[in-house]
């Protein structure tokens, strides 16, 4: 007996985090890779907090931010009609905030790799900035695009802690593939935590390998 | 049609300060000379809007850069083409879309089919950046430079880093570019002879300073000794018209400014041709009335225009004008005395061997 909710719920979660990430992180990286604004140290260092704070720290302010009585918890049960805590919404947005990082660096430092020798000559032939980043710097930057979307994907997969603290453990909701296996351990069912955590493994194991297997067999023109 | 490219900026740049106030031609190649580290490069990357002056004016036709009425044109709004040292290809693309890259770009429409064939370019097309030749790339980076339609070319040295037989290969390209299709240029280089053959109007650069501006023919005689190049020897270069030929003795006369200079010709180079020929100041030497029963050929009647004398060195550099052009002779401090040398004294200069300048 397989309960597929969890490993379904999981990879909704990942796919919708990874993607939503792709549209914030893409223009926050470009940004990075350009600016020269003061700012840029101070914002570099807010990205990269999630991966030296604990997932207890972030979720237990989160937890904070999406009560009901607080501003942006009361906006969301108005506007909604559900509560931002212990729903699928609000693990998505704290998945999203927990794997900022893995989106942003990878991309940040592909689009530094192109160089500002290119996107000089570009900007010489009448390149608007916005054109530059479509049609050069973004094709160049193939391998960050997809490194930085098996990264968040692979770490939404894993989560555990944040979502523990934000979402809780309610089934078809937030009950996620690594949460129902702490359940599953903690009531000593042993025989369903390791068919969990194989299906996990074996999973993760295979996407892993089938895009480093496409990305070595198509390799871009460059260089 | 456009107008003079006026630039007055100042700008800060480690430990020189680039300052330039000039007005550059809108017609022909002009050349920015100077050693490495005179700031040659900058004054392309701030015209081009690479780079933000620290006050100042530049202006074509429109106004690009005013660091008083707060005006800075973004580089791809300005009407510019620049050509890099390193051809900067879009590696992801191959030649022909590197092409219609500048092309879809261009305010207007340049046939693609003429400039393809202009810079031979058939082959070559399919090709991505990563295997092209050294040769080709430039070639390559050109065409798309001119595909964008530029009203004014920037070449920061364009032939860097290629062998003398490629150089030669990519000027006939650049001189075409420039008559074809009638485009200004600005035209980094240190080298002296990219000078000697491409160059019409030519600015000398030194730390960061403008130290003269004039026509090739102007600037020629003091381009070793303005460098200040400890690599090259101290020398003065000349263009001159090949008037007569000994073919005899081997030997060529070359009019450089009224004065007509025997020359041995070693490959043979018909009349009526433009040279150059270099004469080392080390193979100058002066007397004050025309020797008779000398072996050497070349004298040339001068008058004489600065003596500098270093306290420090043996030697001491003799500057006279014959016609309107300058040479330098390097001769002993004692020579100088004992000739009682001094401005505006009539000398002649036997000039023990010159050389043709090296050809691109």
């Amino acid at each position: 007996m397989i309960e597929f909710g969890p490993l379904i719920l999981t990879l909704k979660l990942s796919l919708v985090v990874t993607v939503l990430l792709l549209f914030i992180g893409t223009p926050l990286a470009w940004w990075l890779s350009c600016t020269r604004s003061k700012l840029k140290p101070f914002i570099e260092a807010l990205t990269a907090l999630p991966l030296v704070l604990p997932p207890t720290v972030l979720g237990f302010y989160l937890l904070i931010l999406f009560n009901p009585t607080s501003p942006i918890g009361s906006f969301w049960i108005n506007f909604t009609g559900e509560s931002l805590s212990f729903s699928f919404f609000g693990i998505v947005l704290a998945s999203v905030i927990y794997s900022l990082p893995f989106m942003v660096q990878p991309l940040q430092s592909a689009f530094e790799n192109v160089g500002f020798e290119i996107r000089e000559a570009a900007a010489s032939l009448r390149a608007s900035p916005l054109d530059v980043f479509i049609k050069i710097v973004a094709p160049l930057s193939k391998r960050g695009f997809l490194t930085a979307s098996i990264l968040t994907f692979a770490h939404t997969l894993g989560e555990f802690g944040i979502i523990l603290m934000v979402g809780g453990n309610i089934p078809g909701r937030t009950k996620v593939m690594s949460i129902a296996i702490y359940e599953h351990v903690e009531t000593l069912d042993y025989t369903q935590a390791h068919i969990l955590s194989g299906i996990l493994l074996v999973f993760s194991f295979c996407v892993l390998f089938l895009i480093y297997t496409f990305n070595r067999r198509h390799p871009l023109n460059v260089g | 049609m456009s107008d003079k490219l006026k630039i007055n900026i100042l700008k800060k740049l480690g430990r020189i300060t680039l300052k330039v106030n000039q007005s550059l031609p809108s017609k022909g190649i002009t050349v920015i000379f100077g050693p490495s580290g005179s700031g040659k490069t900058s004054i392309l990357k701030l015209l081009s809007g690479f780079m933000r002056p620290d006050s100042g004016i530049i202006q074509m036709n429109e106004l690009w850069y005013d660091s008083k009425n707060k005006v800075s044109l973004p580089a791809y709004k300005r009407p510019i083409g620049y050509m890099f040292q390193d051809g900067r290809l879009f590696p992801h693309l191959n030649v022909l879309q590197n092409l219609e890259f500048a092309k879809k770009r261009a305010p207007k429409a340049i046939p693609i089919d003429e400039i393809i064939s202009v810079f031979e370019l058939e082959s070559l097309l399919s090709e991505y950046p990563s295997v092209l030749s050294g040769g080709e790339t430039r070639r390559v980076a050109l065409a798309r430079t001119v595909l964008s339609a530029p009203e004014i070319l920037f070449l920061d040295e364009p032939l860097i880093g290629l062998d003398r037989a490629r150089k030669r290969s990519i000027i006939p390209f650049i001189e075409n570019l420039v008559k074809k299709f009638d485009i200004p240029c600005i035209y980094v280089t240190h080298d002296i002879e990219e000078v000697c053959r491409l160059a019409d109007h030519v600015m000398l650069l030194s730390s960061g300073r403008v130290k003269d501006f004039g026509s090739l023919d102007e600037i020629l005689p003091q381009l070793d000794v303005a460098t200040l190049d400890t690599d090259t020897k101290l020398s003065s270069l000349f263009s001159g018209m090949i008037v007569s030929q000994d073919n005899e003795f081997s030997m060529v006369n070359v009019d450089i400014g009224g004065a007509i200079i025997k020359v041995p010709d070693v490959s043979r180079r018909y009349s009526g041709k433009k040279i150059f020929i270099r004469i080392n100041a080390d193979a100058i030497s002066i007397a004050l009335v025309p020797p008779k029963k000398i072996s050497i050929q070349n004298c040339i009647e001068a008058m004489i225009v600065g003596i500098s004398v270093d306290a420090q060195s043996p030697y001491a550099l003799v500057k006279a004008r014959f016609s309107d052009l300058e040479i330098t002779a390097r001769i002993t401090r004692s020579g100088v005395e004992s000739l009682k040398l001094t401005e505006g004294k009539t000398i002649y200069m036997l000039i023990k061997s010159v050389s043709f300048d090296s050809q691109l």
